[in-house]
């Protein structure tokens, strides 16, 4: 699309980029700084800026991977986060189109029902109580299941459909369809967009968790996942450090580097895929050639 | 149409009609019941004697003991509500709708693939926990040796190093700018998703009508945004009680303390800390029920301004 | 031809007995494994027999632990096991509210039933028993790791850490009250100010930790004669031992002694400002990197000092001094070194949900004889200890070696493999400690570095420890140290309030600009603290003081 240049237009222009280029530094340096430090030696980095890493050395990563229960739990992180978003999608999505008819019976009371969920919570101990109950402590669908509802979620999702004609949903009705065709025949092809980003919140809360390991796993070493390995590897350290003569001699690593790598262990992959759901969410070309 | 006819069978027969609406209800219907409203009535513990070990409805009723006690109190809480409130409020005001110009400044900027760039890394932040902030923090703005504090005392421009840590005249600038520059890259993908919903036809309809750039901006990319601004508004407005407790705990200390600490940390101290789980159940109904007041509130204002609500 | 039968018999009897016995060995190995799962804190530990020791009692008693490292609060998460019945099999209960709840709740045995087999376990723990019935209207469900701990083998001063190499400069002088200390300071940041390009620091503290504000701006009371640290320090309240009884410890002429030190310390500005946001972490770095000129309280330089060395600056080395308040001085007052005879921080008991709690009771009594406790804390013999000519105990070479290795040490070794077996440091019948590192001369001998060994003998002293076993005498906890207030009482709430209260106006009682500020700023904090009722909190720790010590004496007169 050809845009007419014009003198306000251009400076505009220059201001974004600087304006972008602030934001690209403020942005990126901590995330530098986290990197740098995680692969300098304490030595010889303190009070430094770390633009370039100084000392450099892999041994806060090496303490991270010597636990050989991490391979497992990175894939059973792997395998939450890409099943937990997916069935979020599903059954968040659904509610979510549902839940944009104006006219459902009872909707305004369903509405409230699911939204208000997240404004309360029961206590740390009567939600302990009813997972036990429910048999899911030691399990791994106590990562799935509490999740596949997400109010949050669910409100992105049902207001991107409210902007939605209703001229696409009734080619499908008149055709003799139900309601659930035209959710997964159009609309939720239509939902391109949020549902990217939708999946995208999700999978980087799975990938991220922890809290739930620790309260209904933590008995359970087969079903850690990635980051309470990597915290407990920490927390080992820190808990050793007042007599951790061997690794301080060499002094290329402490807690602080430690924990850095584990940012970055932990930021990478999903670096990895955000870029493939970025494009979903940044186009704006769907919906024309949907149409069509 | 049905006629609103005897009020029973033309509900059964709406009922009938939408079931299809319904059962794509159903499974969150089911799982919100399930997992959010059945421990509810474990809010028993607020009106008992409940302590831990015993069964949760073996406590001996106490009525609205442990609320009094909350009112009682409510005079040494004000200055955490005040913090609270100012900090999210502070948050929500300014930085929701930070994140939607940014949204649009992404959308102007006429080199494409920096603007991905920038817009990809703006969502680093997201994943640097509050730890590794605080301690990025130090490194650059502590009193003897932070790097910034230090670049600033040799250009001459301050003779002492700020205190930004332990000083509580930063607590709340420093707060909101520093949520602002953790989640603004996340809120912008939300409001990116939606601006990628606009029809292109839109745009090019109003070329012809002689349009200017800006006015492209104001009245087609705006009022799409607007709708998921407001909902995002109210949204955040129920939390404006409540606080990330990791944050929190990392960045109070004893010098800041007046203007740092919020209510979550008081309910973790005098609550859970002391196992005085009724105590802490009480604290929490009340902040509910403050919590939803509030966005039935918001709700409503937002319907009337703008006819978006979310229920 | 009689006596020769009589031999032969007897010679046969003997064989059968010893091959009887050694049958029986081999009974213990074959017995069913028992393992049980124990929560502990993050270790890279993953099973006890993995290690020699923990094979060891495998064999001989079959038991088995599996750590399942936990690394968030465990006192919530021990609160969240009773709430839901998860609790173990053998559960740890860490400090005096999460025992309480747990006594109260009932899931503790009780190991009275088991006095006939916990002969030696009554015989070391019997100055701790009548404590531990106390807290449990007189029954016995509870035990505590790591007490008792007599006398020289755990004198835990932590007062002053220096640099060495400051200290020579000026002479080695002695340094003992806060004046010694601050002209020192004032001195030494006057004649160093910088290290390695670095602005040197005066006294740094953690007080950013969870326990800094509440533990280390008011420690100057504990210098004297009168208080050790107990552990209901955090109710507001102390015991002064000259008065036996409670009193406040807001009030307390010392500890307003001590903030007075603090104050003076951040008006000639020794006080490193960056105190009130670090963590130990950020000290510890001062500490490798030789800026913290000294450092209050956290004198932990294991690592700082082989960092130091390692980077070529061993004379900037640690050592630890004392320090007293100058009113102590004055006074002529005497060190009390705590020993503690209770420690709720690390109690355990066996639950309902134990499948054999008799053998779990074997195993506890075992490791309250000498050669379990020798055992588990020395390690094997012959393999980690032998007996010289003289009887003496005597590490090997391997267990030598592995002294200032801690990974060999808990993982391969495997010391204190069983996280719920008593550890006291009590003289065994050869003489020695169960842990010969218990001794001083050893523990000097190999814990100290050269340099550190270097100084100690500059300022004339014979160990690590010297001047506070010389101006010191050993206090016990006692029945003071036991006294608890009930969680739920309003008298909790009051000491929580008091606590919140004087953590908050420490800061600014510290940074008061002049000595008028200070006296004023604590009269207003004094008032303040008044008007919360704290007499009511000793008044309540004074009547259950006198209430179980009246109980005490009728259960002695028996």
């Amino acid at each position: 699309m050809k845009r007419k240049l014009t003198i306000s237009g251009v400076i505009f222009d220059c201001f974004n980029t600087l304006f972008m280029f602030a934001i690209f530094v403020i942005m990126v340096y901590p995330f530098l700084y986290v990197f740098n430090s995680s692969i300098s030696s304490p030595g010889t980095s303190r009070g430094s800026l770390l633009l370039i890493p100084s000392g450099i050395t892999f041994d806060s990563y090496k303490i991270l991977f010597k636990d050989a229960t991490i391979l497992r739990a990175a894939l059973l992180s792997i395998a939450r986060s890409v099943i937990g978003p997916f069935g979020m999608l599903l059954v968040s999505g659904m509610a979510g189109y549902s839940l944009s008819k104006r006219n459902l019976i009872f909707g305004r009371f369903f509405r409230l029902f699911i939204f208000f969920t997240m404004y309360f919570s029961a206590g740390i101990i009567p939600v302990y109580l009813l997972i036990q109950g429910l048999g899911l402590t030691g399990s791994f669908w106590v990562y799935i299941l509490p999740m596949l509802v997400s109010p949050f979620n669910l409100v992105l999702i049902k207001t991107y459909i409210e902007g939605i004609p209703e001229s696409l949903s009734e080619a499908v009705l008149i055709d003799g369809g139900t309601e659930i065709d035209v959710y997964f025949r159009c609309i939720i092809h239509v939902c391109l967009p949020v549902n990217a980003a939708v999946l995208l919140f999700s999978a980087i809360n799975h990938w991220n968790s922890f809290i739930d390991t620790q309260l209904y796993n933590y008995a359970n070493p087969e079903l850690y996942t990635l980051q309470y390995v990597l915290y407990n590897t920490l927390a080992t350290k820190l808990t050793q450090s007042l007599e951790q003569a061997k690794t301080a001699a060499k002094n290329t690593t402490n807690t602080q580097s430690i924990k850095m790598a584990i940012s970055v262990i932990t930021i990478l992959p999903i670096m990895c895929v955000y870029p493939i759901l970025q494009r979903y969410f940044v186009s704006g070309l769907m919906i024309g050639s949907i149409k069509a | 149409m049905l006629r609103q006819g005897k009020s029973a069978s033309g509900l059964r027969l709406t009922i009938y009609k939408q079931r299809h609406l319904l059962y794509m209800l159903a499974p969150a219907f089911l799982l919100t019941l399930l997992f959010c409203y059945s421990p509810l009535l474990g809010w028993y513990i607020a009106f008992s004697d409940y302590r831990v070990g015993d069964s949760i409805f073996a406590g001996r009723f106490t009525g609205f003991a442990q609320f009094q006690k909350l009112f009682a109190e409510s005079k040494d809480i004000l200055y955490l509500v005040r913090n609270t409130l100012i900090m999210n409020l502070g948050t929500i005001v300014i930085n929701l709708p930070f994140a939607g110009i940014l949204a649009i400044l992404f959308k102007e900027l006429p080199w494409k693939r920096g603007a991905k760039i920038v817009q990809s890394v703006s969502f680093f932040p997201y994943f640097i926990s509050w730890v590794i902030t605080y301690s990025l923090l130090l490194s650059l703005f502590s009193v003897n040796s932070g790097a910034i504090n230090m670049f600033l005392i040799r250009i001459g421009a301050i003779k002492r190093g700020i205190n930004l840590l332990g000083s509580p005249a930063y607590s709340w600038g420093m707060m909101i700018a520093l949520d602002a520059w953790k989640y603004t890259g996340y809120n912008c993908v939300i409001f990116l998703s939606t601006l990628s919903g606009i029809p292109l036809e839109q745009y090019e309809a109003s070329e012809l009508d002689g349009a200017n750039r800006f006015q492209k901006v104001l009245y087609i990319t705006v009022p799409y945004l607007l709708p998921t601004l407001c909902v995002l508004l109210i949204m955040n407005s129920g939390w404006v009680l409540s606080s990330n407790l990791e944050q929190y705990f990392i960045f109070t200390n004893s010098t800041n303390w007046e203007t740092m600490e919020v209510l979550d940390m008081y309910i973790y101290k005098f609550g859970l800390k002391m196992l005085k789980f009724p105590y802490a159940t009480a604290v929490g109904i009340v902040k509910s029920i403050i919590s939803l007041l509030m966005i039935c509130a918001v709700n409503a204002t937002v319907k009337k301004l703008n006819d978006t609500s979310i229920f | 031809m009689k006596k020769l039968v009589t031999i032969v018999l007897v010679l046969l009897m003997i064989c059968s007995s010893c091959a009887f016995s050694a049958l029986a060995e081999q009974g213990d190995a074959d017995r069913e494994l028992y393992t049980l799962r124990i929560v502990v804190s993050p270790t890279e530990r993953v099973k006890s027999d993995d290690s020699e020791i923990g094979a060891y009692i495998r064999d001989k008693f079959g038991i088995v632990i599996e750590y399942a490292p936990y690394s968030g609060n465990m006192q919530e998460l021990e609160s969240l096991q009773l709430a839901s019945g998860d609790y173990g099999e053998v559960q740890h209960m860490e400090y005096s509210k999460i025992v309480q709840e747990y006594t109260r709740a009932g899931v503790l045995i009780d190991l009275d039933q088991y006095a006939d087999q916990l002969g030696d376990f009554f015989r070391v723990f019997s100055d701790a028993i009548p404590y531990w019935r106390l807290a449990a209207d007189g029954k016995l469900v509870r035990w505590d790791v790591s007490v008792p701990l007599k006398g020289e083998t755990d004198i835990e001063v932590n007062d002053m850490a220096v640099r060495s190499d400051i200290l020579e400069y000026y002479g080695w002088p002695t340094l003992v009250t806060e004046d010694d200390w601050v002209d020192f300071l004032k001195q030494a940041m006057i004649d160093f100010p910088e290290t390695d390009g670095m602005p040197t620091l005066g006294l740094c503290v953690p007080f950013a930790e969870s326990w800094g504000m509440t533990t280390m701006p008011t420690m100057l009371y504990e210098k004297g004669e009168n208080f050790v640290e107990l552990n209901n320090a955090d109710s507001g309240v102390l015991f002064d031992m000259s008065k036996d009884e409670f009193v406040d410890e807001f009030l307390e002429p010392s500890v307003k002694d001590s903030f007075a030190f603090f104050n003076r310390l951040y008006r000639e500005g020794i006080l490193d400002m960056e105190s009130f946001t670090d963590t130990w972490p950020a000290v510890e770095e001062k500490m490798s990197n030789a800026s913290a000129i000294s450092v209050f309280y956290t004198a932990w330089f294991g690592t700082a000092n082989q960092t130091l060395v390692n980077a070529g600056k061993e004379n900037m080395c640690y050592v630890k001094l004392p320090i007293m308040s100058n009113n102590q001085f004055a006074a002529g007052q005497k060190r009390a070194i705590r020993v503690e005879d209770t420690r709720a921080f690390n109690a355990w008991g066996i639950t309902d949900k134990c499948r054999y709690p008799e053998r779990i009771v074997e195993f506890i009594n075992w490791a309250c004889t000498d050669e379990g406790q020798i055992t588990l804390r020395s390690g094997i013999e012959g393999v980690h200890w032998t007996r010289d000519d003289e009887g003496k105990r005597v590490f090997t070479e391997v267990r030598l070696n592995a002294i200032n290795d801690s990974d060999y040490l808990s993982r391969v070794i495997g010391a204190n493999p069983v996280p719920f077996a008593p550890s006291f440091n009590l003289l065994l019948g050869d003489g020695q400690y169960p842990d010969l590192m218990s001794h001083t001369a050893l523990a000097d001998e190999y814990g100290l570095n050269a340099r550190q060994k270097e100084a100690y003998a500059a300022m004339g002293w014979k160990s690590s420890t010297e001047w506070w076993v010389d101006h010191g005498y050993f206090a016990s906890t006692g029945l003071p140290g036991a006294i608890m207030l009930d969680s739920a009482s309003e008298f909790a709430d009051t000491a929580a309030k008091m606590l919140e209260f004087r953590v908050k106006t420490s800061a600014s009682l510290i940074m008061a600009e002049t000595e008028e500020d200070f006296e004023r700023i604590y009269e207003a904090a004094v008032a303040e603290h008044l008007k919360m009722n704290p007499q009511s909190v000793v008044d309540e720790f004074n009547r259950l003081y006198q209430e179980q010590r009246a109980l005490f004496e009728s259960a002695n007169a028996d």
